[in-house]
């Protein structure tokens, strides 16, 4: 009766196990990042002979594995110090916040959020200005992260 | 049957919707910046009618430090300097069907309305520092049976995300607000963009649909259609 029991445990514990993933391996995720960014140009940049630049907010657990170009965009990942540094040469610049993977119920995504940057010389103040972002979804088939849209999000 | 028909139409004036439709109301004219330029009688419901705006693109989505390229930059569709000026012009010579053909005068929603809205929108001061009033969306919307709905919007920080409120297809006619909270973290200041109407505002309605924002933050209140910003005025203007 107990061995019955305990391989009946076992054999829910594995369906329930190969059913819903909640975390993705360090490579899985790598690739969620990745592919964020890859498919957020697929979707919304067009002009792929045009020499682009996307700055991207670094961060060491999402930025680190990004290709430095990617069809005709240059991916280039800046510290807090190196924006400010860029806009005493620029007015304005948009910075790309990548937040980490998330899952909810089985889907996995990763949120793009672009900020317009700017120097206020009569507050002497950074602006940041959000208006909202992209969100990468992608399902797992059991063996890999398999993207599937982006959806829009703004005030 | 007369007995009747006086309660009913008494009990229609006492309703709050129906109250001015039977006695002599007035037509207000507001300038391009919402000041009061012109007022007559008229028998029938109140209206308010304000000179389209003429500023540019720039001057309603750029900040002082910032030339936005951003997403959500909406856009706006202006008249120029001259035809507001003859259009106003016509008002204040009290030539108020000229005014009106010049096709530069947009029409404010009912005052009672107005009203209302300003009152619930303004649960966000303006001032930014308030993590919960100052840092979400506020939405009234009318719906097509003609009841009234007043909505809040998740709260976000806008040094992370968020911000969006839901809209019920069902609506004929909705206003809402952009939040002005803004967070400090050392030397940079997050705030939420665009305070007039984004480019997601616009590019949701379909031609001849005109709707309403209160940026918060600037403490304005934008008028826009499909097109883009028809009408900019004060806040402490819109209840005129």
């Amino acid at each position: 009766m107990k061995i019955t029991l305990l391989v009946g445990s076992i054999c829910i514990f594995q369906i329930s196990f190969a059913q819903t993933i909640t975390n993705l391996s360090d490579a899985d995720k790598t690739t969620a990042y990745v592919q964020a960014v890859t498919q957020y140009i697929n979707t919304y940049k067009k002009d792929i002979h045009k020499t682009d630049t996307l700055f991207l907010e670094e961060n060491s657990s999402t930025t680190n594995s990004l290709p430095a170009i990617y069809r005709s965009t240059r991916l280039i990942s800046l510290s807090k110090e190196q924006v400010k540094q860029l806009l005493n040469k620029r007015h304005s610049l948009n910075l790309y916040r990548m937040e980490q993977v998330k899952c909810e119920d089985g889907i996995f995504s990763v949120t793009l959020t672009p900020l317009g940057c700017g120097f206020n010389k009569a507050r002497n103040k950074y602006e940041y200005l959000y208006g909202g972002g992209y969100t990468a979804i992608f399902t797992f088939d059991g063996k890999k992260l398999v993207f599937q849209k982006i959806e829009e999000h703004g005030i | 049957m007369i007995f009747s028909f006086a309660l009913i139409k008494g009990l229609l004036l006492l309703l709050p919707f129906n109250a001015n439709y039977d006695i002599p109301g007035t037509i207000t004219y507001l300038d391009r910046n919402g000041e009061l330029i012109g007022q007559h009688s008229y028998p029938g419901p109140e209206k308010t009618f304000i000179v389209r705006t003429t500023c540019s693109t720039d001057e309603l989505y750029d900040t002082a430090s910032n030339k936005v390229h951003h997403k959500m930059r909406g856009r706006s569709n202006p008249i120029t300097p001259e035809q507001a000026q003859k259009t106003e012009d016509l008002i204040r010579s009290k030539d108020y069907a000229g005014a009106m053909k010049t096709g530069n005068l947009v029409q404010l929603r009912p005052l009672f309305e107005r009203k209302k809205d300003i009152a619930f929108f303004s649960q966000d001061d303006g001032r930014g520092e308030d993590p919960v009033n100052d840092s979400r969306e506020y939405v009234t919307v009318v719906h097509r049976n003609g009841s009234r709905e007043e909505k809040k919007g998740d709260v976000f920080d806008p040094s992370k995300s968020g911000a969006e409120c839901y809209v019920p297809g069902s609506s004929i006619m909705y206003s809402h607000s952009h939040p002005s909270r803004i967070v400090l973290q050392g030397d940079v200041e997050y705030s939420f963009y665009p305070q007039a109407p984004s480019m997601d505002d616009i590019n949701t309605l379909a031609a001849g649909q005109i709707r309403v924002l209160f940026g918060r933050g600037t403490n304005k209140v934008y008028i826009y259609n499909s097109t883009g910003v028809i009408a900019v005025l004060p806040t402490k203007n819109y209840s005129q």
